[in-house]
């Protein structure tokens, strides 16, 4: 097997829905929406797994939501760092995920090394679009912000 | 490509193109005295609209664009294809830098062409940064 699949770090695959998603809202925000447990973690890589799941089931909602590649060309992602609460990165647009899966030769994730708050953090569409009913999976990988014996972090390493 | 630390995403707008036409990039306060590590732009096939909503150039348009980044007063990096910085156009290579301060109000891009260009499409780049 090759090596670029080899997680030492943990992984969580998020799925972001266009409920509301509205052609007449330009940037509309969609926040990432259960993912501030990561706000304690230190992220590590980005992926996109979008065609590897096609659709999420109906969970009793009544809605079938559908991944299709060319809905994902409309967002990018904005990311606040923690420690200084800045927005670090700016519209990255996540089908640079996509691509740096489909050809990074050193790895499928797009290398992270810091704390984000992902409670203020935001997928952005950009273009005047409607994407009602379809979905966005990434795939978050992240580890554990290392500790002192105290449970406290020192200045370095909260220096990611 | 590097770990991520801070990414900003640039848009030159294009509102009438002609062929030869210099467009500089313009202040960016975010951009102003860092270090620029990576580089990556996009088409319409990647990112369809720009942060001001403007349609992205597609990519036999992207072939008439090339990008001249300045370092102080030096054109450091001239006349680089924008489609040659385009990761799924180049087997995943993210383009990278090794200690560059661009002075972005002095750099610019040149159409050399206009075929697939319309007016008021956007070129965007990223400056992955810190």
């Amino acid at each position: 097997m090759r090596s670029p699949n080899k997680i030492n770090d943990k992984s969580f695959v998020a799925s972001f829905t266009m409920e509301g998603v509205n052609s007449a809202i330009p940037n509309q925000r969609i926040y990432l929406k259960g993912l501030n447990f990561l706000t304690d973690k230190v992220l590590t890589g980005i992926r996109h797994v979008g065609e590897f799941m096609p659709q999420i089931p109906d969970f009793g909602t009544g809605t079938t939501y559908n991944n299709d590649l060319t809905s994902d060309q409309f967002f990018a992602i904005n990311l606040l760092q923690k420690r200084t609460k800045t927005l670090t990165v700016n519209n990255l647009p996540i089908l640079s995920f996509y691509y740096q899966r489909q050809w990074g030769r050193k790895n499928q994730y797009t290398p992270f090394n810091d704390v984000y708050d992902f409670d203020n953090s935001w997928l952005e569409k950009l273009g005047a679009v409607a994407l009602t009913d379809q979905v966005i999976f990434l795939e978050f990988r992240y580890r554990d912000k290392p500790k002192q014996s105290n449970g406290s972090y020192t200045k370095n390493q909260l220096r990611y | 490509m590097k770990p991520v630390k801070k990414h900003y995403l640039v848009e030159i707008n294009i509102p009438n193109p002609t062929a030869g036409q210099r467009i500089y990039l313009g202040d960016i306060p975010e951009l102003r005295h860092v270090t620029t590590e990576q580089m990556e732009s996009y088409n319409s096939g990647i990112l369809s609209f720009s942060p001001a909503q403007n349609p992205v150039v597609n990519q036999t348009g992207g072939s008439n664009v090339v990008v001249t980044l300045v370092e102080s007063s030096t054109e450091d990096i001239y006349q680089l294809p924008y489609n040659s910085l385009t990761k799924s156009l180049n087997g995943g290579d993210v383009t990278e830098y090794q200690n560059k301060k661009f002075n972005l109000p002095k750099s610019y891009i040149t159409l050399l062409g206009t075929a697939s260009l319309n007016a008021g499409d956007s070129v965007v780049l990223s400056f992955y940064y810190y």
